[in-house]
């Protein structure tokens, strides 16, 4: 059977990410653009502008990224899924708990922005969440898997996604019984 | 149009916007903290022209000391250079709390915390300011084309939030009952981040010990800053749907 594909909430969390390329760039590639600056520029520094301007394209990699985030509701498992680049999946029968919660962020990050939350975040009080959700803080769905690893997550059909997922928690652990 | 003012545009709008949109998230939209960015805003401009050089000219004067930093320089007189700016700045930075507006968020959730990162994100947006017209008035620098001044950048943004923590740390120390300690560790912390480059100004270390010194002393301030933020902002599970829960037989299966 085919999953069933939600959206997550509509956010500017891609301008975000836009931003954060151009600033890499402007910062650390374009002086480079002046030949006076080249001439006194030594290889090491050469070195690092190359790891800068990478973590640029990641930047707006991440961004071209933003209209693939959806959330799949298939036969034995609810996928989260950010294009290639992220793929949870959380069987049903180990999914302990679905809470709409407001997390406290913290200041280290693997990628997360107002709008857009991806990977492993440090949140306050709770630790580590799994996050692939365009809220980054506020009114995240938050799901619990029997082991306590967190995931977090905004569909914008909210009512009607938890409606669906308690649904399928229910039929597996009906099948299981 | 001189090119720092182009890289002051970008600063602005960089360090506003980044730490602007966490206040914002951290503190759940509450807009009072804007009222203490706001007020910081004017005080950087503040403690330099109305107290820091009439200061500085004052000893300078008193002393007959040569002003120019260098190896040379009598220890005092380093000490003096490092000295100042910490202690006029950091006293003058707690000045908007004067206003009962801002005063009254210090008695919120988290609040000395917040107040102190607003406050010290005014500050420290305010003394980009200062310094960009500092450099604007150098001829050295008229000819350099914008995209120069990227160091500029850099720093400036970093220092937004590194007197926010130093703020911080004086407002929850105050909080706690000791107020005397946290105005001399917001100092000491001041200090510590201007050391490296004093002692770059005086031709006594190589710039590669500015930007370990100054990396190192930022990474300690963030921890320091995390330490803070767990015990004063707690997560609030009052307002939170729980709309599925497995019981613990299941859990146990």
């Amino acid at each position: 059977m085919e999953p069933i594909v939600f959206k997550p909430k509509p956010s500017w969390g891609w301008v975000w990410c836009v931003a954060l390329a151009l600033a890499v760039v402007v910062s650390g590639v374009a002086p480079l653009t002046s030949a006076e600056v080249r001439a006194e520029t030594p290889p090491i520094v050469w070195v690092m502008m190359l790891g800068i301007a990478a973590l640029g394209v990641w930047f707006l990699v991440v961004g071209a990224f933003f209209p693939a985030m959806r959330y799949e509701i298939g036969d034995q498992e609810l996928v989260l899924r950010y294009g290639p680049l992220l793929a949870y999946h959380l069987p049903y029968a180990s999914i302990a708990e679905v809470r709409r919660t407001d997390l406290v962020p913290s200041l280290w990050s693997s990628m997360r922005v107002p709008g857009l939350a991806l990977w492993k975040v440090p949140y306050g009080g709770i630790g580590t969440v799994r996050m692939c959700s365009t809220r980054m803080q506020r009114g995240v769905l938050l799901v619990t898997t029997a082991d306590g690893t967190r995931f977090g997550m905004s569909p914008a059909e909210e009512e009607r996604f938890v409606d669906t997922l308690t649904a399928r928690i229910g039929d597996a652990q009906r099948a299981r019984a | 149009m001189h090119g720092i003012w182009v890289m002051l545009a970008v600063t602005l709008a960089l360090a506003g916007g980044l730490f602007g949109a966490f206040l914002h998230a951290w503190t759940a939209g509450e807009r009072g903290y804007w009222w203490a960015v706001a007020a910081g805003l004017p005080l950087s401009a503040f403690a330099n022209i109305a107290l820091k050089a009439p200061l500085g000219r004052l000893v300078i004067g008193a002393t007959g000391v040569e002003p120019t930093l260098g190896p040379s320089s009598p220890v005092w007189f380093l000490a003096f250079a490092l000295a100042l700016a910490p202690v006029v700045e950091e006293p003058v930075k707690l000045l908007p709390l004067a206003l009962p507006r801002v005063r009254r968020l210090l008695a919120l959730p988290g609040g000395r915390l917040w107040t102190g990162i607003a406050l010290g994100l005014g500050f420290g947006l305010g003394e980009a300011a200062y310094v960009a017209w500092g450099v604007a008035r150098a001829p050295v620098y008229a000819e350099l084309p914008w995209y120069a001044f990227t160091g500029f950048l850099g720093e400036r943004v970093i220092v937004c939030l590194v007197h926010g923590i130093m703020t911080a740390t004086l407002l929850v120390l105050a909080g706690r009952g000791r107020p005397v300690l946290g105005v001399l560790t917001a100092m000491t912390l001041h200090a510590l981040v201007n050391s490296t480059a004093l002692l770059y100004q005086a031709s006594i270390v190589p710039m590669a010990v500015v930007t370990v010194g100054f990396g190192a002393t930022v990474v300690g301030l963030a921890l320091l800053f995390e330490r803070m933020r767990r015990a004063e902002a707690t997560p609030d599970a009052s307002a939170d749907v729980v709309y599925f829960m497995r019981d613990d037989d299941e859990r146990g299966r």
